[in-house]
């Protein structure tokens, strides 16, 4: 890929580079639209989806901004990174790779770093009526005194954009949430409505930040995995294991086989576990009780496993940079053996219950599509864009932990 | 009429009012009970013998909340609405037959209040008054919840009793009459059997009316919280919920006399077979509401007026083809 | 004991009447003209027309007022759209005017008559009268029924197309 990378856009590359296996290529920020254009476009290349954009405040009066960019068609990644100074603007590439538009809004919100040409460039994350970047290394990690929860309360606005589109038309602009008796946590949807159809929603998101890079940047490497943990508390062991893996790259660790290996494990029967909550609640939401009690029972045994093996049952913190914290007891595997075994059959029930439920299929057939394109553009990524056609798995076309082993063989009914 | 006929009369009223509440306390129990069963839970276990007083210990707790009446309600209609409700659900028990007759010291008692000639009308007129009780309570308590959830209500109690009016029309074609007393004598083989499609759409009609799950729009608490009566509390909330069950058990004995042989059956006591055929009807409502997810409004009005509207008038007249070509 | 529960539902009807044209609050005048209904069908009880008493109360005010009702709290009504079209004295006076005149007619010694002529043995002969009803309304005025249903298929034709005209 470096010699491709070279080879396509060589004289607009101010550098490549290649550290613990991650290629990095600086450009300047005049030549950042031609290149990302040419990164999406060009067969060789093929970095259509945007995984993350990310701003870092170098200290010395400058911001460094970093796209991370995936090409499902030749399997590899590359970060774009461009340095720019405080005050200066850099333009959006929200027009290559719309994912970019909210991942340029916290960059926005928090660090202060202005992008020309967004379509609509606002605060994201920070309440209405907020002043100041948290992320920026000058601000206190307690929070501005100046900000206090009267100043933060800021006028609550209704959407503009959406509110402008719809002048004259006979569309209801109509406020769902921040608590609603169908969100789960808090979450504020503006929704344009023709009718009883929505054809446009916005949603306001940030109710629930909580600053974890900010507290993170004040820790050393093995505090953070707690706050790992509290990113989703439905499946927090996965999250750990995200950041652990991104720390032993840097530092170069090799973990052993063993823990690769329970690491596997116990992520696996987190996102069961997630993803039971998740199915569960989303049938409740529809009016099916049943299934939420039975999808809990099935979690409840993941969590005494959990238990079993390092004490909590939802916080576990039990990755750590290196490997786990300890091994397992035996019991564990025992008992993981025979929940797994036992969990196809449940599996089955649920299709019963659910997919082969007439009212509930017609609940949900046919809402909100997103088609393969647009969830690649939207940077949509597991299920989800499974769901939209694409076959996609991470562990399965870029491998990373164990699921690189020999040992680890998804099973699958039916997919593509 | 004698002051015997009077006595008896009254005692009748009352001890099947008296009846009737305690099958709703208890069918509260049954729904919770059967419900944690089918749902991996336990349901009530700590008031009483397996929870069995756990009716009498929620009444005692509801009668003792403090009883609001929200700001800015329209105060009158706010009281007013939970009574219409509960006296629609509770006066329509009145002509139903639980059975033939007893012989007490020599005198013939029917088991019934009282046998209209027009019996299954008036409980259609009752149920469809019973609609200002739920549109009020929505409109009265000043609440959006609650003014969508009695919008709900209305448009599809309105939309679903047509389709039960017409769902029964079999049966009564069948019987020749409105009176309870004559379906029942009419049925040697039960309507079911000759009105199978009229009875589905009754029950599936019958779930709509009294609102329960897959038809519990107006008080999907998902959506509107509990709907309707999100702003009752205390006693005015529980006339509601008992109005519910009230309800459900008059749809119940209805379906049971009209379809199901009300109450005749070999060898068990009338009475017996009717309680029976009541509790197979509520624990197929239960069942149900273990099952199925709900619809979405605009379903629920598809459902109801382009597929159960039209298989009933064609049941109609289906029926009527068979009754001319069969006699 | 027939004469006093006539007089009573006859009361509750006129005053009902009167209050729905006297009462600002849209839901309120609905809901009294509701009271109107169910006094009628309970008229029809006393006559003992028990199957157009029932049928008075599923129709009129079971379904019809209903929407009525419905229509009002979708749109919200103020007590001042009501009031709009006369003061609110003249409004008062007429109304209370044309009840008074409502009420003489019924004291006139005619309209008492008229009731009393046509008294219970004449209808309430018959057992069954829905049987009777039936009977009526498919022999001898099966055209005026054929004729009526045909206008009101007309009116749900022709609801249908406006309500169909959207764009």
């Amino acid at each position: 890929m470096k010699e491709e990378l070279t080879t396509h856009l060589g004289d607009r590359l101010a550098a490549v580079t290649e550290a613990c296996g991650e290629l990095t290529i600086t450009v300047l920020p005049e030549q950042l639209l031609a290149v990302a254009r040419q990164l999406r476009d060009q067969e060789a290349l093929a970095f259509t989806f945007l995984s993350d954009l990310t701003g870092v405040d170098c200290a010395a009066g400058a911001f460094e901004v970093v796209y991370h960019l995936l090409s499902m068609k030749h399997r590899s990644r590359v970060r774009i990174k461009v340095r720019i100074d405080r005050g200066i603007e850099l333009p959006s590439v929200a027009g290559i790779w719309p994912a970019a538009n909210w991942y340029e809004r916290e960059a926005y919100d928090l660090l202060g770093i202005t992008f020309a040409g967004h379509p609509d460039l606002k605060r994201i994350l920070t309440p209405d009526g907020f002043s100041g970047h948290p992320l920026r290394k000058e601000y206190p990690l307690r929070g501005d005194p100046a900000q206090g929860i009267s100043a933060q309360r800021g006028e609550v606005t209704m959407a503009a954009p959406i509110a402008a589109e719809t002048a004259g038309s006979e569309h209801l602009i109509l406020n769902m949430g921040p608590q609603h008796p169908s969100t789960h946590g808090v979450l504020r949807v503006i929704l344009e409505l023709d009718g009883e159809v929505i054809v446009n929603a916005e949603p306001v998101i940030g109710h629930l930040h909580r600053g974890v890079e900010k507290l993170a940047e004040h820790m050393t490497y093995n505090q953070v995995i707690p706050l790992m943990d509290r990113l989703d508390y439905c499946s927090p062991l996965i999250n750990n294991l995200g950041y652990v893996l991104a720390v032993e790259k840097l530092l170069g660790i090799e973990i052993p086989e063993r823990a690769a290996a329970l690491r596997v494990l116990l992520s696996e029967l987190t996102r069961i576990q997630s993803h039971l909550i998740w199915l569960g609640t989303h049938a409740l939401d529809i009016g099916a009780m049943s299934p939420l009690l039975y999808m809990f029972r099935e979690r409840e045994e993941i969590l005494d496993m959990y238990e079993e093996v390092w004490g909590a049952r939802m916080h576990l913190a039990y990755f750590r940079v290196g490997g786990v914290a300890a091994d397992v007891p035996k019991s564990f595997l025992v008992r993981a053996r025979k929940f797994l075994s036992g969990f196809y059959e449940k599996v089955d029930m649920y299709e019963a219950l659910l997919t082969e439920n007439p009212i509930w299929k017609r609940r949900t057939q046919g809402v909100g599509i997103i088609s393969g394109d647009e969830a690649i553009a939207l940077g949509l990524s597991g299920p989800g864009l499974r769901a939209s056609g694409i076959d996609w798995d991470l562990r399965k076309h870029l491998p990373y932990s164990g699921y690189d082993r020999p040992w680890w063989c998804p099973r699958r009914k039916s997919a593509f | 009429m004698s002051l015997l006929a009077i006595g008896i009369a009254l005692a009748k009223a009352v001890i099947v009012f008296v009846c009737l509440l305690l099958c709703v306390a208890y069918s509260t129990w049954l729904e919770r009970k059967v419900l944690g069963h089918m749902q991996v839970r336990c349901g009530p276990l700590r008031v009483g013998w397996y929870g069995l007083l756990q009716p009498i210990a929620d009444g005692i707790k509801l009668f003792f909340k403090e009883d609001i009446v929200v700001s800015g309600a329209n105060k009158f209609l706010y009281i007013l609405s939970p009574m219409i409700v509960m006296i629609a659900a509770c006066a329509s028990i009145a002509v139903v037959p639980f059975g033939d007759y007893i012989d007490v010291f020599g005198q013939k008692i029917y088991l019934r209040v009282a046998d209209v000639d027009i019996g299954v009308l008036y409980i259609f007129a009752l149920s469809s008054l019973s609609v200002y009780g739920i549109t009020l309570a929505g409109w009265s308590s000043n609440s959006k919840y609650a003014l969508l959830g009695g919008l709900r209500a209305s448009a599809q109690m309105i939309s679903y009793e047509l389709a039960t009016g017409l769902s029964i029309i079999g049966v009564l074609m069948h019987a020749g009459s409105l009176r309870p007393t004559d379906i029942v004598a009419g049925q040697d083989i039960w309507y079911i059997v000759k009105q199978p499609i009229g009875f589905l759409i009754f029950v599936i009609c019958a779930f709509a009316e009294c609102n329960r799950s897959p038809f519990d729009l107006p008080e999907a608490e998902n959506e509107l919280v509990p709907g309707f009566h999100v702003e009752y509390s205390s006693m005015k909330f529980a006339l509601f919920f008992m109005a519910e069950y009230a309800h459900m058990i008059v749809v119940s004995a209805l379906a049971a006399t009209l379809f199901l042989g009300g109450w005749r059956g070999p060898v068990l006591p009338g009475i017996v077979w009717f309680m029976l055929k009541v509790f197979a009807m509520m624990f197929f409502f239960i069942w149900i509401r273990a099952t199925y997810p709900r619809f979405r409004y605009d379903q629920l009005m598809k459902f109801g007026w382009k597929v159960l509207f039209p298989v009933a008038l064609l049941n109609i007249v289906v029926t009527g083809i068979g009754m001319v070509i069969w006699g | 004991m027939e004469q006093q529960l006539f007089w009573l539902w006859g009361g509750i009807a006129v005053i009902s009447a009167v209050m729905m044209i006297l009462k600002r609050n849209p839901v309120h005048s609905a809901l009294c003209l509701v009271v109107v209904f169910v006094s009628l069908a309970l008229l029809y009880v006393l006559l003992g027309a028990e199957f157009l008493a029932a049928v008075q109360v599923i129709v009129y005010a079971g379904a019809i007022m209903v929407l009525f009702l419905f229509v009002i709290m979708l749109l919200n009504l103020e007590t001042e759209v009501r009031s709009q079209g006369l003061s609110r004295v003249a409004f008062k006076a007429c109304s209370l005017a044309g009840t008074g005149l409502l009420l003489l007619l019924l004291l006139g010694g005619g309209a008492v008559k008229a009731l009393r002529a046509m008294a219970p043995e004449q209808v309430s002969g018959v057992p069954g009268n829905t049987q009777a009803v039936a009977e009526l309304l498919f022999t001898k005025y099966l055209l005026p029924f054929e004729v009526t249903s045909i206008l009101l298929l007309a009116a749900i034709v022709g609801a249908l197309v406006l309500a169909g005209k959207r764009d």
